[in-house]
């Protein structure tokens, strides 16, 4: 059944109602508004100091496909994945192979962002990691029913195939 | 420190990273007193924003004290508490010079069609986030608010990004006195999306969501009408009959890149990713408008395209604006709404969590659990 109109009848009341009626009284409009010298900005893009140690790659479409003068380090390309989005950013930013090429280096990256934790001893704690306790707490019929799928998929599947393959073979 | 650590998709844990440093004279760095977990961050929890790389700190709404500055800065200084808006804004390029700081040409090298964006992957920049015990914050002397005395911080830290792009939201709607505004989405920005309908005189303010905890919570915080989209046949006939069959004079997209309720936008948009992410919000919303009327859209989306009825909006003359919020702009008129308590932000904090437990955070937000509205995260050294 679809659901019955109930509007608000004294909305005129609800505290601050109308209070930027005015266009005028509102901060984006006009949507360009010259504040030039106001910003806060007490350099301009010419005399800014550049920021050093560029690592990672620029996008094409930015003149001279140079870096900006501030920018993030967060986690420079390394690896296969590093491979793929070097390729990637050959492209344009109007290109599918830029962004689909990326989201495949992104998967890479997680192949190796789990193989690195191998390779240095940590064995992932994925039942952590994916927040699950918060699953078994709040929402429990939920997280049995997916513990068990998962239990059939990753467990008894490949076990019940080992064990026929070896009958096979003997 | 600890910050949180993105591993992949529904992925993410607390780790021990080193302190970040003083990169540019510009530079701040800040020790972070909340943060919170925003549905755009979902995006990147679910793996759909390119460029996401393991390793990042996610995390683009927080406070904080300012610890250090580099040589250059002159409006910040030790001991500061201060908002920071989720945009990086270089305040000096011809887009911040004209106030459109979330679209600054010189803080994100990776991409053009993006500004920069803290802990948002390398396509917004590659900066570490905030879910984190410090933060390197660029352009320090552009971006950081000084939060007032008498703020409450947890109200200040949802001044960084939700509350003006909920705003921002119904800014771009150019609402006119009593104008009939439908909001898709009861999230945190929809929640606010409908408050700032009022603020602009709307009428009558409607929202369409298909969660009903949030459904009720936005009805008596919003002062709103409230509809679940599940218990109608077509969402859009829905709304024509409530408008006298012409449409509703302003649509919000609040949603984005996520939305429920078509399954041919969910596979190709969330599960193929052949188009980026599920546009069913602004698609209603565009059939869902009147002629002439307008659509903004606030929700995000991917990078590359998608399905939507770009036919019907030209046939019906509709009006677009979107945008990702201009923080920076936007903060003395909202922090003259809180001190008017016109808007009580920290009323839709639903969750506070331990920043060691960011992995429950993010996974009690993204499922839904619990009646999660907006939870945010508290580092050990804010926790006294």
């Amino acid at each position: 059944m679809e659901p019955n109109f109930i509007p608000h009848e004294n909305h005129k009341n609800i505290p601050g109602w109308g209070v930027d009626a005015e266009f005028s009284e509102r901060p984006a409009i006009p949507y360009w508004k010259p504040v030039a010298g106001k910003t806060g900005a007490h350099w301009t893009t010419e005399n800014l100091p550049q920021q050093e140690d560029f690592n990672d790659f620029t996008s094409i479409e930015r003149p001279g496909a140079s870096p900006t003068h501030v920018f993030g380090n967060a986690s420079p390309p390394s690896g296969l994945s590093g491979l793929i989005r070097a390729w990637s950013f050959r492209y344009s930013e109007g290109s599918w192979a830029h962004w689909m090429g990326l989201l495949f280096a992104d998967r890479v990256n997680v192949l190796e962002g789990v193989s690195e934790d191998l390779f240095s001893g940590h064995v992932p704690n994925v039942f952590k990691e994916m927040g699950l306790k918060s699953e078994l707490k709040y929402n429990k019929k939920n997280f049995y029913r997916n513990s068990a799928i998962a239990g059939l998929i990753f467990i008894v599947l490949p076990v019940s195939l080992i064990l026929l393959t070896r009958k096979k073979d003997q | 420190m600890l910050a949180m650590d993105y591993r992949g998709p529904y992925r993410v844990r607390v780790v021990n990273k080193a302190e970040p440093e003083i990169r540019h004279p510009m530079d701040a760095i800040v020790r972070v007193t909340r943060s919170c977990i925003c549905g755009s961050d979902l995006h990147l929890y679910h793996g759909l924003v390119p460029d996401t790389r393991v390793g990042t700190t996610l995390g683009h709404e927080f406070t904080g004290i300012v610890e250090e500055v580099g040589s250059g800065v002159q409006n910040l200084k030790p001991g500061d508490h201060v908002l920071v808006p989720f945009n990086i804004s270089c305040g000096s390029c011809i887009f911040c010079e004209n106030e459109l700081y979330a679209n600054c040409h010189d803080a994100n090298s990776m991409a053009t069609a993006v500004g920069a964006i803290f802990g948002y992957s390398h396509t917004s920049g590659g900066y570490h986030g905030g879910q984190a015990e410090y933060v390197r914050v660029p352009y320090a002397d552009i971006g950081p608010y000084k939060i007032p005395e008498w703020m409450d911080i947890e109200d200040a830290v949802l001044l960084t990004d939700v509350v003006p792009t909920g705003y921002q939201a119904a800014e771009m709607g150019d609402i006119k006195k009593g104008d009939t505004v439908v909001v898709f989405g009861a999230g945190p920005v929809g929640i606010f999306a409908a408050k700032s309908a009022w603020l602009m005189g709307a009428g009558r303010v409607i929202v369409i969501d298909h969660v009903d905890y949030r459904l009720e919570f936005v009805k008596k915080y919003a002062q709103c009408e409230a509809y679940n989209f599940k218990e109608m046949d077509d969402p859009v006939v829905f709304l024509k009959k409530t408008t006298d069959s012409l449409g509703a004079d302003v649509c919000i997209d609040a949603v984005g890149a996520e939305a429920a309720g078509s399954a041919l936008q969910r596979l190709t948009g969330v599960k193929l990713k052949v188009q980026a992410g599920a546009a069913t919000a602004l698609q209603w919303a565009i059939n869902s408008v009147k002629k002439g009327g307008n659509v903004s859209i606030v929700g995000v989306y991917g990078p590359t395209a998608n399905l939507v009825p770009i036919g019907n909006a030209l046939n019906k003359g509709i009006t677009m604006k979107m945008n990702q919020t201009s923080v920076k702009r936007h903060l003395p008129k909202l922090v003259e709404h809180v001190k008017n308590e016109y808007l009580k932000p920290s009323e839709i904090i639903t969750h506070r969590i331990p920043l060691e437990e960011v992995a429950e955070g993010y996974h009690m937000f993204s499922s839904k659990l619990d009646n999660c509205i907006k939870p945010i995260l508290v580092p050990p050294s804010a926790m006294h």
